[in-house]
């Protein structure tokens, strides 16, 4: 086994990383920018080497940085966390030239999978169902000429993409060019590439997706699914595992976990992966996806399958077989988790750095938190602003949203606005309640919601206009 | 007035300036004895902004990189290692819990010697405050620069 692991990503997953690497008695190394010397994953780490300044193009994604650093302190593997580097196969190409073991797939298939158009290529080769879309990066052009043929609205997404980071959704011709524009702007910032290719977009679908795990020696497995249809700017905020719908029609998780290995294995696929699909109102699922890392939502399936996910990850990279069979794996209860951020979810989901000045977490039963803050932490500008992952697990839909209301009230952090009222709404939302979520349920939601303390300061016998004074 | 004004603020730069060269020339070595465990050692701490140079015995001299995080918590970064050193001040000495390990140590300053302390010996925890002009820095200095005078204090006090 490594005796010594490198963990080049930085907040809450460096922080899960390094805490199976303590419980597997490896060593790990933390990197850190000029914003991250105090970083909760610099002080738990064992060993940690500086980087370079707080953009992370140039620190978190210099991939000499990130090498120099695991060759100085001796690390045998790098373990790439989500984002920055993770799906970036000339990192995982170099980690493998410099004998260092890539705790992910091989570059081959990020290089096949990690490109979303590439991926669709993939996917359609192994049968799987894939949206309307360009197999290649577009020009204005090209981008026009699919707006025409498919009618609007379309789906502007980075071919190097994840995250919700360079995508924007377009529903007429005459914000076409800007809003290719701008997400080629954003794509080249977040992932050093600005290629942008089309999809048709399907409204109100549902996000669903497979979490599959192989080794090397030709084995995989999926998980079970995690419902991801809340996402406020295309990015997800609150995840399920199980899905409600696929708790309703059971036989759509082996439909759709039988297309994510077949697609995983057209692209030679190992360790851990996600596959995501999009499901229609008819319940017809199209391949959007494969995430070739570990995904910011596997807790939930870690709770349900009562898996480590890191664990094995790492087991895998070292050479391990998988330890069960598609039949051994099974889902028990059910699991919420929410991203709490530093933003402001009534002001268009402003992000807002600042000092955390109280900090009560909450515990009990069922309770897990994925996170990185302590009381006096200052919230970087640089980076996402995410705070923390709470996830909960009980017998239930019912009970887990019970519980994760319970473990909100309880969650409390002073001197920044986060999202966790925002959270209380939806959970008491008869919606979601019903289970009836769709990628379009938090705009909806927001539109209609009202911050909390407002809604408690205006009484019907003010004048209107008290309502804004107040 | 504007002149005023504009001569009040360069005879404060002025200062600050003066006081920021002293403060350099008055970063000299402070030399401290820890025990720990039966165990006696001498130390040499020298800050040396953003790090703190120091020597352990007759080893050679390394630099530690040391902030604080949370109030009583120091961040401690030293040949590539990194160390969360939890310290509290017990009527025994001073606690300093590391990994879960706890340390008790006790800290002698050699210059804080009097007639009084002598009479009674100097075992236990010593304050050492800051010598003047430090206590002006604090109101004179810009507040990016209290948290190092703050940080400093740290260091005197044992």
């Amino acid at each position: 086994m490594f005796r010594k692991v490198l963990i080049a990503n930085r907040g809450e997953i460096a922080v899960r990383v390094i805490r199976t690497l303590r419980e597997m008695g490896i060593a790990s190394v933390a990197v850190f920018s000029d914003a991250d010397r105090l970083s909760r994953h610099v002080r738990m780490a064992d060993e940690a080497e500086h980087i370079g300044p707080a953009p992370s193009a140039e620190s978190y994604l210099v991939t000499e940085k990130v090498l120099d650093a695991a060759r100085k302190h001796g690390a045998e593997a790098i373990h790439p966390g989500y984002g920055f580097l993770s799906e970036n196969a000339e990192f995982a190409a170099a980690c493998e030239d410099a004998g260092i073991a890539f705790i992910g797939p091989s570059s081959e298939s990020i290089r096949r999978m990690g490109s979303k158009t590439a991926a669709r290529l993939t996917a359609v080769a192994a049968g799987a169902p894939v949206v309307p879309g360009t197999s290649h990066g577009v020009n204005l052009d090209e981008a026009r000429a699919f707006g025409k043929e498919n009618g609007y609205p379309i789906l502007l997404k980075a071919v190097a993409g994840g995250g919700g980071k360079g995508m924007r959704r377009v529903d007429r011709e005459a914000d076409l060019e800007s809003a290719l524009r701008d997400a080629a702007s954003e794509a080249g910032r977040a992932f050093r590439n600005p290629d942008i290719y089309v999809e048709r977009l399907i409204e109100n679908g549902r996000h669903i997706e497979i979490q599959v795990l192989g080794d090397r020696y030709g084995n995989m497995v999926y998980l079970g699914e995690r419902e991801c249809s809340l996402q406020r700017r295309h990015q997800k905020v609150m995840e399920e595992c199980p899905s409600p719908l696929i708790a309703q029609y059971p036989e759509m998780r082996q439909a759709m976990g039988e297309a994510a290995i077949r697609a995983a294995r057209a692209a030679d696929y190992y360790n851990a992966g996600t596959v995501e699909f999009l499901v229609d109102r008819d319940r017809r699922f199209y391949f959007l996806e494969m995430n070739t890392r570990l995904q910011v939502e596997h807790p939930v399936t870690e709770l349900a399958t009562g898996l480590d996910l890191v664990r094995l990850q790492i087991e895998i990279a070292n050479g391990a077989r998988l330890p069960f069979t598609q039949e051994q794996v099974a889902l028990r209860g059910w699991a919420i988790e929410c991203r709490v951020y530093a933003e402001d979810p009534y002001n268009n989901f402003l992000p807002y750095p600042g000092k955390l000045t109280r900090l009560t977490r909450p515990l009990g039963p069922g309770i897990r938190i994925d996170g990185c803050v302590y009381d006096g932490w200052v919230v970087p500008m640089e980076y996402d602003p995410l705070l923390a992952k709470l996830a909960v697990w009980a017998a239930n839909r019912e009970e887990a949203t019970a519980r994760m209301i319970r473990a909100l009230r309880e969650y409390d952090i002073g001197g920044i606005h986060t999202n966790i009222g925002f959270f209380r709404q939806i959970l008491e939302d008869a919606e979601f309640r019903r289970g009836n979520l769709h990628t379009g349920f938090i705009d909806r939601f927001s539109s209609a919601a009202i911050r909390p303390s407002r809604r408690r300061i205006c009484r019907p016998s003010q004048p209107w206009w008290r309502h804004y004074i107040l | 007035m504007s002149r005023n004004a504009n001569g009040k603020r360069a005879e404060i730069r002025d200062g600050v300036e003066r006081m920021e060269r002293d403060r350099a020339r008055r970063d000299a070595a402070m030399k401290l004895t820890l025990h720990n465990a039966n165990a006696e050692q001498a130390i040499e701490i020298a800050p040396d902004p953003p790090s703190y140079r120091f020597r352990l015995g007759d080893a050679p001299e390394r630099s530690a990189d040391v902030l604080m995080p949370e109030p009583g918590v120091y961040s401690v970064l030293l040949d590539g290692r990194v160390y969360d050193a939890r310290v509290e001040e017990t009527p025994s000495g001073l606690v300093v819990v590391i990994d879960g390990y706890r340390f008790e140590i006790d800290v002698h300053d050699p210059r804080r010697w009097n007639r009084r302390d002598a009479s009674r010996g100097v075992d236990g925890v010593q304050t050492v405050v800051a010598p003047m002009p430090a206590r002006w820095c604090v109101f004179w200095w810009p507040p990016a620069t209290q948290w190092w005078l703050a940080r400093d204090c740290w260091w005197w006090r044992r």
